[in-house]
């Protein structure tokens, strides 16, 4: 039980308190109620629809369908494809987008951030130089290169993102673990015999994370954009995959007939990125230290 | 009455300067300190006399590039710190010196429960299995007066006192040799510096740690230390046990200048007297005594001529021109 025990009900009450300060906050909530629904329906889609024998039907009277029509809520594009169950399938591309771009960001902007704060001097200079590089580059652009480089799909434009990412992570880590790595509590471990290593991961970088989580939220939102925009410019998912941006693309040709082809992708989009940035607003209150207690 | 006892640490003619673009600093000059196991030493003296200075440099913490151990040895047990390795540093602190800090509100950190802190130590130095920890972290608490479900409580659920408990926990968990408390109960409460005063005291006695207690209260130093040692402008100017430095009549001007500043419960109301003047500037080296500025008794030669150190008798050592004569009689 010992130390197992004490760890759990660690991590218990200190969620306890974010979250009680994150539940007063009536529109991340919100946002927090949207993100699971997108999560949840996306994930379990399978288990609802069989994309290739529900969604795809050959069959030119099918085609354009209006929102309403029975059997076809969203309705139906050019192709006669269920616009609902490719709105479904195409929220498993964006979430996976936002999560994985904002995990990779974090990760390697913490390591480098944390690497040229703590240290400083000579190792600082390089490293933010470099940053400087990649932030000094239009993130969008930036990613487009990467991916003219690379070529498509779905790694390449995780790759894209993250690293235009990467940068602005490291510079509020570095600049929140120059402040921590002169508090006192820092210096005390040190008088106790701790390392470099065991100080920047034990000590510097949990009090750091609050604002890093923050960003995190605001990344996820930013990436599906980006991705979408990337999709758009024919650079990201291209068809058939169902993708919100690469549907927004293909609906453009018909948006004065069927205008739908182009707001509801619209929509999924703008809603998904508005749920990230409301949880993102309620994180930061609910994880501002000043407000413990 | 110290010379049966064994030397703990040595510290021969100290120097440390701090460099700074602007300036070099003379922090600590020429220091000479022994401390005996078992043995308080109160290190006394204003803001900015070089006490905390003193402490990191035993710690071979002093800022990286800024500060400087310029000349001197400081000798603990059998290991040189002047010439330790940094690895060598860290299986040092913390198992065999450990230090209390001045303010228990920021020397923990706020995220981590205090059980996990006093842990952390423990695990520095050597002890990984669960069990041991969690029960060595119990017994830490009960120790120090904090019943031990409280380990899994955060710093800012604790008072000052509490924390500053933690800290103690924290300073004693390796049963260290050495300790440096660094006004350890300048930002607690009266009532409260009381109590830690005495559970140091209660601590030290048990596991005969010697302790290096930084302060510029006298009243605490009277309460726990054996001797003292007064410092200013990073030199001691004085040194004898507490009964030396409180009874004897001969002392050093700035020791009766600082009596002077504390008010009396015996002699009745009357002006606190200060000492006229400020400490010199650290910039400046001092071809004499540094307090000569400020000093009612100054000579010329006092300005010229570092003075020496006189025995005044059992090991209490002046370091002023004034006792000159004395000793030759």
């Amino acid at each position: 039980m010992a130390s197992n025990g004490t760890e759990n009900v660690k991590r218990r009450s200190q969620l306890a308190s974010v979250v009680r300060r994150f539940m007063k906050n009536r529109l991340s909530v919100l946002g927090l109620v949207i993100l699971l629904f997108l999560m949840i329906t996306s994930l379990s889609a399978d288990l609802f629809f069989d994309y290739n024998t529900q969604c795809i039907a050959l069959n030119a009277q099918e085609t354009f369908k209006l929102p309403g029509t029975p059997g076809h809520i969203f309705g139906t594009d050019q192709y006669g494809r269920d616009m609902f169950i490719r709105i479904i399938y195409g929220g498993r591309i964006s979430l996976v987008v936002g999560f994985v771009t904002a995990g990779f960001a974090l990760f390697f902007g913490t390591l480098i951030g944390a690497t040229a704060g703590y240290f400083g001097g000579r190792i600082d200079n390089v490293l933010m130089r470099i940053m400087d590089v990649f932030l000094a580059i239009p993130s969008m652009l930036l990613a487009i290169c990467i991916v003219a480089a690379l070529g498509g799909g779905l790694g390449n434009l995780l790759l894209a993102n993250g690293i235009s990412q990467v940068p602005r992570y490291a510079r509020i880590v570095r600049s929140s673990v120059m402040g921590l790595k002169n508090a006192e509590f820092v210096e005390a471990s040190r008088c106790y015999g701790a390392d470099h290593t065991h100080i920047i991961f034990r000590h510097i970088i949990p009090n750091a994370m609050g604002s890093l989580i923050v960003q995190a939220t605001l990344t996820m939102a930013s990436s599906i954009l980006s991705v979408a925009s990337l999709s758009f410019l024919g650079l990201g998912i291209t068809p058939p995959t169902p993708e919100w941006g690469s549907m927004l693309s293909t609906g453009k040709e018909f948006m004065r007939q069927y205008p739908h082809l182009i707001t509801i992708p619209g929509l999924a989009i703008a809603t998904s990125v508005l749920s990230f940035n409301l949880i993102g607003d309620g994180l930061r209150d609910a994880l501002d230290p000043r407000l413990k207690n | 009455m110290n010379e049966n006892k064994e030397k703990l640490l040595e510290i021969r003619d100290l120097s440390v300067t701090y460099i700074t673009d602007d300036a070099t600093l003379y922090a600590v000059n020429g220091l000479n300190l022994d401390l005996f196991r078992g043995e308080t030493l109160g290190l006394v003296g204003e803001t900015g006399a070089g006490k905390t200075t003193t402490a990191t440099a035993v710690m071979k913490l002093l800022p990286e590039r800024v500060g400087k151990i310029t000349s001197g040895d400081i000798k603990f047990d059998d290991v040189d710190i002047t010439k330790a390795s940094e690895a060598e540093m860290r299986a040092l602190r913390g198992r065999r010196i450990s230090m209390i800090f001045q303010d228990p509100m920021t020397c923990l950190n706020p995220v981590l429960t205090v059980g996990d802190q006093i842990a952390e130590v423990l695990e520095t130095h050597g002890i990984h299995e669960k069990e041991a920890l969690s029960k060595r972290v119990d017994e830490l608490l009960n120790l120090v007066g904090i019943p031990s479900e409280r380990k899994k409580d955060y710093p800012h659920q604790f008072s000052g006192g509490m924390k500053q408990r933690v800290g103690i926990a924290i300073a004693l968990a390796c049963e260290p040799e050495l300790i440096l408390a660094d006004e350890p109960t300048t930002a607690l409460d009266v009532t409260i510096q009381a109590q830690v005063l005495a559970l140091m005291k209660e601590l030290r006695d048990k596991f005969n740690t010697a302790m290096l207690l930084i302060t510029h209260d006298l009243g605490v130093v009277a309460e726990v230390c054996d001797s003292v040692a007064i410092m200013y402008a990073g030199e001691i100017i004085e040194y004898g046990s507490v009964e030396q430095i409180f009874y004897n009549d001969d002392h050093h001007p700035y020791t009766k200048g600082l009596f002077g500043s504390i008010p009396s419960m015996s002699e009745g109301q009357r002006r606190l007297r200060p000492i006229d003047g400020l400490m010199p500037d650290p910039s400046i080296q001092m071809p004499g005594c540094p307090f000569a500025d400020r000093c009612p008794n100054r000579s010329d030669r006092c300005v010229e001529e570092k003075p020496a150190v006189h025995d005044m008798g059992g090991g209490h050592m002046v370091k002023c021109h004034l006792f000159d004569k004395k000793e030759a009689e």
